[in-house]
């Protein structure tokens, strides 16, 4: 990609509405959102063939948490934001991880993409 | 509560005591044996002296008749008179190894009998020449030889060895007479002893065994306080009934929520509104013939108070030994709060459904309101995938949130489109349970594949159908729905991929063994849909 400032994100979203619109998002911005699961043994998958620069990760995925998932990113060193509808507070653990809080905004996506791969967010 | 428990304490320094006493005891013992012994041997001996007494007054009294026998047929010449002499010539090598015999312990007596023995054989070796002589020379040349004298000093060398063998025995006896004396008086002295110590050692075990009754007795007591302690403070409530349902035992918590201070010999029906004692004594009743423990839920206002608790009450039979039922154990725990809490949770949850419904309709108006006149097509796809949401939580929040019917979820989904009766599609399946992600994914696809089908579809013509079928199979179970459409234009597989498709692909993302398809084949478009992860686990709490 020639733009420096623009990244391939990987999207762990279980209801898919919002996947299709956090990628619409996503595109508009001109980022890359090069898979998008519902499931952790698909985001385990996506994690070993790993084409992607920063991660979006739900929290709760039909009941099951993403934590286990999360920390595996940390030990591969991918930049990541939890994504949720629950408050910051239930997010327990993970000092210094960005929460991208659900309903967002185009420009809350910007700014947390930007966040991630410390940038200047794209308008 | 400062109640003192007995504590079992160990009898040290008697212990010590018994062993000493069992010693002397095992030692008395030896002696009194050995007393007996030594006693019996010297009786023996005794015993055994007299016989040598008599052997060697015998031996004595034999030469003597050899004597009596061969002067009385000098004298009368008669051999009749003889008779004696003979008898005692038979009888003495006898006598002779008798005595022998008898003495032969004694090595200097026997040296003295021996001499008796040489002194006897000489005696009668005498009366033999005499006799030869009487014979041979004649009675009076006998006689001469007789009177010579040599047979007188014999038989009183005889007499005396005799009478000094009997003397010393005699003396011997008196010794061990006397010996035997000591040795007994030793041996009932011993025995007494020993008596003595054996009833000491009886009497001290005695002791001690009761001594150790008693701690045992002491530290059963306390132990059978403390459960009774245990029993007795427990909050829950601890009672036992006889086989007539009267109270035998009742714990302070039974008896607070009776408000009474004792219970016994009463009935359910004397403490409780009719209704209550019914259902109690039902349960009873049915725990009283059950093979184990059941646990029943009972609830009644305590006397005096206003309000209900609710119990989880465990009750079981209590049987005998013999086996036969004697009465029942109730054990019943507080659950009031716990309920209370749970019934609070449930109404929250309920409240919280309500809200989700609610947020929907405002955002419905919100949305009506802010996009009033830019597009209506558009606002009407808006309005029906809400709707189709709305109508989804709906029949989810009828059953709690536990999940729906995948019939519910079809028919909700489909009947804006196939007229109120369901009349343009049919919808045939077994029954199946879905969860609340299955239902609203499942009601999601189905929305987008009917406003396609009334677009596009079958739908959009007069006589197009719907049919909708599923089926479960193998084991962990798969469920396959398929969506055919009948009778419509051939389909046209759009250029790009809009979001309705998107949705209908993505829609079972959370399941990782999920495949969607869509087939635009010119009878009419079929989407095939395989899940499985769509039934409720069978478990799991409600709101969890």
């Amino acid at each position: 990609m020639s733009d420096r400032n623009a990244f391939k994100i990987f999207i762990l979203e279980d209801e898919p509405a919002l996947g299709i619109v956090l990628e619409d998002m996503l595109s508009d911005l001109g980022h890359e959102a090069v898979q998008t699961v519902g499931n952790l043994p698909a985001a385990q998958r996506a994690l070993e063939h790993r084409n992607f620069d920063c991660a979006l990760i739900d929290v709760n995925l039909g009941g099951e948490q993403s934590f286990a998932f999360a920390r595996k990113l940390i030990d591969q060193s991918v930049p990541f934001a939890f994504v949720t509808g629950y408050s910051a507070s239930a997010v327990v653990g993970f000092k210094g991880v960005p929460i991208l809080q659900k309903p967002y905004t185009q420009e809350q996506v910007a700014t947390t993409i930007a966040q991630l791969m410390q940038v200047r967010p794209r308008q | 509560m400062a109640k003192k428990f007995p504590e079992f304490t160990t009898l040290g320094p008697r212990h010590t005591w018994l062993v000493f006493l069992s010693l002397l005891a095992i030692a008395s013992v030896g002696v009194v044996i050995l007393l007996a012994k030594i006693g019996h041997d010297t009786q023996l001996s005794i015993t055994a002296r007299m016989d040598k007494i008599a052997a060697v007054a015998q031996l004595l009294s034999s030469v003597k008749d050899a004597e009596t026998g061969e002067r009385g047929y000098l004298v009368t010449r008669k051999p009749e008179y003889l008779e004696p002499y003979n008898s005692a010539l038979k009888r003495l090598p006898g006598q002779y190894r008798n005595t022998r015999a008898l003495f032969v312990s004694e090595p200097e007596r026997l040296g003295k009998v021996d001499y008796m023995i040489s002194l006897s054989e000489r005696k009668i070796r005498g009366l033999g020449v005499a006799l030869r002589i009487a014979r041979e020379k004649g009675f009076d040349a006998a006689a001469n030889a007789t009177l010579d004298g040599t047979g007188r000093r014999t038989m009183d060398l005889l007499r005396i060895s005799t009478t000094e063998l009997i003397i010393a025995e005699r003396n011997d006896q008196a010794t061990e007479l006397r010996h035997l004396g000591v040795w007994q008086t030793a041996f009932y002295a011993v025995a007494v002893f020993l008596i003595l110590v054996t009833s000491g050692l009886l009497i001290a075990a005695l002791l001690q065994s009761l001594q150790t009754v008693e701690a045992v007795r002491k530290d059963a007591e306390g132990k059978s306080l403390l459960l009774q302690e245990v029993l007795e403070y427990s909050p829950d409530l601890i009672f036992v009934k006889d086989r007539e349902g009267r109270y035998s035992h009742a714990n302070k918590a039974t008896l607070s929520v009776m408000n009474r201070t004792s219970a016994i010999g009463l009935r359910d029906s004397d403490l409780y509104p009719e209704a209550v004692a019914k259902a109690i004594s039902n349960n009873d009743a049915q725990a009283f013939h059950a093979p184990a423990a059941i646990t029943y839920e009972e609830s009644l206002i305590p006397a005096g108070s206003k309000l209900r608790r609710y119990y989880l009450t465990t009750k079981v039979a209590i049987r005998d030994k013999a086996g036969a039922i004697v009465g029942l154990l109730g054990i019943s725990k507080d659950i009031s709060e716990r309920r209370e809490a749970e019934e609070k949770q449930q109404l929250m949850i309920n409240e919280l459904n309500h809200r989700v419904k609610n947020t929907l309709a405002v955002l419905h108006s919100v949305a009506l309101q802010s996009f009033k006149g830019v597009d209506a097509a558009k606002m009407a796809s808006f309005e029906g995938r809400l709707q189709s949401m709305s109508a989804a939580h709906d029949i989810l929040t009828r059953h709690s949130w536990s999940g729906a019917r995948l019939r519910d979820i079809a028919q909700a989904s489909l009947s804006p489109f196939c007229g109120s009766d369901l009349s343009r599609c049919s919808i045939a399946g077994p029954d199946v349970e879905l969860t609340p992600s299955a239902a609203l994914a499942i009601a999601m696809v189905f929305h987008e594949l009917s406003t396609n089908a009334a677009k596009y579809g079958s739908l959009s013509v007069e006589d197009g159908r719907v049919l909708v079928e599923w089926n479960l199979s193998g084991n962990p179970p798969q469920l396959d729905i398929k969506w055919q459409e009948l009778g419509g234009p051939a389909p046209v597989k759009p250029s790009r991929i809009g979001f309705g498709t998107k949705l209908i692909q993505r829609s079972f993302g959370y399941d990782p063994n999920a495949s969607v398809s869509i087939d635009y084949a010119p009878g009419g478009l079929t989407c095939t849909i395989s899940l499985s992860k769509f039934a409720p686990e069978k478990d799991r709490d409600v709101g969890s």
